[in-house]
Parts: structure tokens; C-alpha cells; sequence
């Protein structure tokens, strides 16, 4: 029963925290001033500022959110540990990497796709990594520590782009790639990951199947009728796209596809095809609630999204890791 | 009949031969029992007569089918298999781990339809595990555990299974019950291959035992015919009384 109410209660959730992200900003709104806004019929400048500024950050930080959270459900599925996730295993800094060297080389100007593919084909090369890994390795440690060396280089090569900077806007700009945010994100920039994020997000559905069977184990999973190979490929190839267009709307933002499963499994009887569609919509509402955190704090500079969800999430990781460590290798 | 034929199977890894020309069969109504010392090659044998795997050369053949160009999900519902590592990911419910036996009748977890729930019920049942249905995986005694994997090959409701050490780590009366449970399994018509290290009680249940030493099939027959002191000396380097189907190791050779 209470998984039956759980995709439900998140949907609602999800639009509530949307709504109320609309209420939230420098410009002081009433409620009837936002909804006018929203439906269009308010003055231009609340149109402008709901449709312009407000929903497309909460709708950037929901979609995000949401890929990563099922990233991370589907990973985690596949390489069946709950710590496997986007940001730990250097995806989302590889990706974050890919697509700053787009800008930095000014690929980007050349086309507006340039950036999502880019940060795409860093996302699909460092989970191929882990894939291949995976596959000689039983060891999920070592899995996760491939992960971290992943991300440490990736930072590592983001420093020294930093280091080398032309000027301070570039800077800036690398900055807000490596630390994640929502701020000033456009409907035009949602449109062009749109189309990756959801191809990903497909895949990764279709395959949900085969993550229940690997419960079991790979050898056991095989001899249920799973054809591994195809597995692994489409997890990668789904996670990839998910994780790099959301890269190309927030940048590195870790941890959420860590949280959002965690929490969901419990109520899907530990089913890992059945945490997917609340990993994403938990995903989705965590960024979008400590976006309207940060939006709410009184800093002079505000937060990034990235910094607060590595806030929140790093010491989930490492609460969910020893508890893993009391009951297993 | 189901059978599942594995002709001059060899496999090699680094230069090293580790399973050479290796041949049997296995059809509907007898338990076989595959016996050998550890690093004998009988869990790759496994694997590969199952088509996880392609060998160097030879094939295997279900009802006559190559198993390396048979769908994995038709394969499956014809052969269960039991690997050695039996290790679950998750936490998960004794009758959703039962359910996925039904996987390949394409079945999603926790998601059964008449026929499957008739299917998991039934190897629940058989298994003595219906009390456990709700259970979480996690909170069960390694002999529990053992019936649910198990209870998870016979939902599939294939006419053969595979085996590999089903009963390692289980205390004298937990590995009776298992190997009973194999034995009406073969009784209602179905054929077993199971991997044991314990001699006596592969004697005790088996129709056929198969012995292998260095990836080498050393001998394929009945217990009676192929069970000798001579034998145990041979394979395990052991020596051994034997009087028809009872043994009693008395130390190494």
C-alpha cells in the first residue's frame, strides 16, 4: 500500500515545489501577481520574471535532479551497490570536464548543441570506464575507487584549465561548471538537453528489467535469461546520456543519485527496476527544494546548487557507506 | 525429453589448459552428481555447457540446439541454474527473490501473474519456505537461504538444473533436506546436475556420478560401477574404504 501511494505523493510533491519555486525571488510577487504570471496574464514583467527566470531555474534544477537520480538508481542497480553513483564514480566531473574544454576551445560557439554533446561524451567515456572495470573486477571498492580517481583526475585537468584562464570571466565561468548551479538557466538551454536527457531516461526504463534479475548476482542473473552484455551497455548508454545533459544545464552536481535511491528503496520492497521512476521524482524535488533554499538564504553571494546538494549529500554517502561496511565486505 | 548434450568441450585461459575435451550428457529423470577436487574445472564446465561462456572448441546442445545461439530467456526455460556465489545485492522479499525465477517468462519483480504466482507458491511449498513468503532475504539462517535459491530454480519449471555447490556451508540436516529437495525434483521428472565436494552423500543420491581431475573427465557412471577406493585415491588423493554405496575416508594417501 504504501508503495502504491509513493509515485503519487512525490508527483504532487514534485508540483507543489515547482509552484512554490515560482513565488520565490528578488521581486517581491503575491500570489496573485505569481499566477497571473504563470498563466499570462499579468503585467509583462511578472510574465517575463515567471516564464523567463523563475520556472525555467526550478524546471533545470527538476530536470537535473531527476536524471541524476535515475542515473544513480540504474547504476546502482547494475553495478549493485548503493554507493555507485554519477559523482562518485567521476561521471558528472568528467562530463563537467568535457564540456568546460567545449567552451574553453570555443566549440561552443560553433553550435549551441556543442556543449550538451560535449559534456555527453565525457559523461558515456568515464561510465564506460567503470563498465569496463566492472566487468574484470568483483570488487565494488575498486569500482569505486576507479570512480574517485576518475574525479579527482577530471578535477584535476579542471584546475589546470582554471590555472590557465585568459581572464577573470572564464574564470567565474569554470567555476559555476565545477560547483553546479541553476542560476540564469534558460528554456532554450533545457530544450537542448531535453532531447538527451529523455532519450537516457528511456533507455534506462526499457532495461529496468534486467536490474531486478541482478539481484542475484551477475553469474545467477545470466542464468535467469539476462543477456548481460546488452544489459551493461544499455545502463551505460542510458546513464551517460541522462548524466551529461544534465551536466549541460547545472554542471557537477553529486550526491542526488545517491540520496533520492536510498531513500526510495525501502518502499519498492528493494526492487532496483522499481526505484527508477521515484529516484527520478525525489531527485527532481530534493534540487528543487534546496534550490529554493538557496534562493531563500540571506548571502550576499548566493550558494550554488552543487555546493548545498554536496552539503546535504556527502555525509548521507558516508553515513549509507559505514552502515555497509558493519554488514558487509 | 529435454536433454542437454556438452560434446569435447575445451577451454583454455592464458596458454593453460583448463577444461580438455570434456563430454556428458544430462536428461530428465536422474540426478548426476559432478564430483573433483577443487580447480578441477567443474564450475567452468558449467558455465560454459550453460553458454555464459564460449569454449575453445566443442559445443553444447539443448534438445539439440547450440546453447551459444539459443536466446538467453529460451535457454533459461529449459535449464535453471544455481551458480556458487549466491550473494544478494539488496535486502529484497523471500517471495519476490522466488518470483524472479519467473524472469524468463518475461515477469517483472513483484509483478506476478496467475501462472507465475501458481509457480512461485508451488516451489515455495515444495521448499518449506511459505512461512518465510514476506521475510526480508537478509534476516534469514544460511540453510533459509538456501531453500529460497533453491525454491527461485524451481519456479522457473524447467525440466533440467544445474547446480554448483548448492549445499557448501550447510549443517548435516540442512544438506539432507536440500538433496531431497533435488531428489523430488528428479522424481516428478526433472534431471539434475548438481556439484558436490561430499562423497558420501553424492553417493547416497546420485544415479550417475561424474568424476573430474584436471579438467579432465576421469569417469561417468553409476555409483556402484564408479566408485572405488582406486578411484578416490586417483582424484582425490585420499584413501578411502568403500563397500557399495557407503565410504569412509580414513586420511590421505
Amino acid at each position: 500500500m504504501r508503495e502504491r501511494a509513493l509515485v503519487p505523493v512525490l508527483i504532487i510533491a514534485c508540483l507543489a515545489a515547482l509552484l512554490a519555486a515560482c513565488f520565490l525571488g528578488s521581486t517581491q510577487m503575491s500570489a496573485g501577481r505569481v499566477l497571473a504570471g504563470l498563466l499570462g496574464q499579468g503585467s509583462a514583467g511578472d510574465t517575463l520574471i515567471i516564464w523567463q527566470i523563475r520556472l525555467p531555474r526550478a524546471l533545470a534544477a527538476f530536470a537535473t535532479g531527476a536524471a541524476l537520480g535515475i542515473s544513480g538508481a540504474s547504476l546502482q542497480g547494475l553495478l549493485r551497490n548503493p554507493l555507485a553513483e554519477p559523482g562518485v564514480l567521476g561521471v558528472s566531473a568528467s562530463a563537467a570536464l568535457m564540456a568546460t574544454l567545449a567552451i574553453y576551445y570555443g566549440v561552443t560557439a560553433l553550435s549551441p548543441w556543442a556543449l550538451p554533446i560535449a559534456a555527453i561524451l565525457g559523461a558515456g567515456a568515464a561510465t564506460a570506464v567503470i563498465a569496463l572495470a566492472a566487468i574484470r573486477t568483483q570488487s565494488v571498492v575498486t569500482l569505486i575507487l576507479i570512480g574517485v580517481g576518475l574525479s579527482s583526475f577530471a578535477g584535476a585537468l579542471m584546475s589546470l584549465l582554471m590555472n590557465f584562464a585568459p581572464n577573470p570571466f572564464a574564470l567565474s565561468d569554470m567555476v559555476n561548471w565545477m560547483l553546479g548551479t541553476v542560476a540564469n538557466r534558460s528554456f532554450e538551454d533545457l530544450a537542448l538537453a531535453a532531447p538527451f536527457m529523455l532519450a537516457g531516461m528511456a533507455l534506462l526504463f526499457a532495461s529496468a528489467r534486467g536490474l531486478s534479475a541482478l539481484t542475484l548476482g551477475e553469474e545467477a542473473a545470466s542464468g535467469l535469461g539476462l543477456d548481460l552484455k546488452r544489459q551493461r551497455l544499455l545502463t551505460v548508454i542510458g546513464a551517460g546520456l541522462a548524466t551529461g545533459a544534465a551536466v549541460s544545464i547545472a554542471g557537477a552536481i553529486g550526491f542526488v543519485g545517491i540520496v533520492a535511491p536510498h531513500l526510495v528503496r525501502p518502499f519498492v520492497r528493494y526492487d532496483p527496476a522499481r526505484t527508477l521512476l521515484p529516484s527520478a521524482l525525489l531527485g527532481g524535488l530534493i534540487l528543487v527544494l534546496a534550490d529554493i533554499g538557496i534562493r531563500l538564504l540571506p548571502t550576499t553571494t548566493e550558494l550554488k546548487l552543487g555546493v548545498v546538494a554536496a552539503l546535504i549529500g556527502a555525509p548521507a554517502f558516508i553515513w549509507i557507506a559505514a552502515k555497509r561496511s558493519l554488514s558487509d565486505d | 525429453m529435454t536433454e542437454l548434450r556438452v560434446e569435447n568441450i575445451s577451454i583454455s585461459k592464458d596458454g593453460k589448459a583448463l577444461v580438455r575435451d570434456v563430454s556428458f550428457a544430462l536428461g530428465q529423470g536422474e540426478l548426476v552428481v559432478m564430483l573433483g577436487p577443487n580447480g578441477a574445472g567443474k564450475s567452468l564446465c558449467l558455465q560454459h555447457a550453460l553458454g555464459l561462456d564460449t569454449p575453445d572448441t566443442g559445443t553444447t546442445r539443448l534438445d539439440g540446439e547450440d546453447v551459444q545461439t539459443l536466446s538467453p530467456l529460451r535457454r533459461a526455460r529449459a535449464l535453471a541454474y544455481l551458480p556458487q556465489t549466491r550473494k544478494l545485492a539488496w535486502p529484497a522479499r523471500v517471495d519476490d527473490l522466488v518470483g524472479l525465477g519467473r524472469f524468463a517468462y518475461g515477469t517483472r519483480m513483484g509483478r506476478l501473474g496467475e501462472t507465475d504466482a501458481q509457480a512461485v507458491q508451488a516451489a515455495l511449498d515444495a521448499c518449506d519456505i511459505s512461512h518465510l513468503a514476506a521475510r526480508k532475504a537478509t534476516t534469514l539462517s544460511g540453510g533459509e537461504l538456501a531453500r529460497v535459491h533453491c525454491a527461485r530454480a524451481f519456479a522457473a519449471e524447467t525440466p533440467l538444473l544445474i547446480a554448483d555447490e548448492p549445499i557448501a556451508a550447510l549443517d548435516p540436516s540442512h544438506q539432507f533436506r536440500i538433496m531431497d529437495l533435488f531428489k523430488t525434483f528428479v522424481s516428478k521428472g526433472g534431471g539434475a546436475l548438481i556439484v558436490l565436494h561430499d562423497i558420501a552423500l553424492a553417493a547416497k543420491y546420485a544415479d550417475r556420478l561424474i568424476w573430474m581431475k584436471d579438467g579432465e573427465i576421469v569417469a561417468d557412471g553409476a555409483a556402484e560401477e564408479t566408485l572405488t577406493a582406486e578411484r578416490l585415491a586417483e582424484v582425490y588423493g585420499v584413501r578411502a574404504d568403500v563397500s557399495g554405496r557407503g565410504v569412509l575416508m580414513l586420511g590421505p594417501v
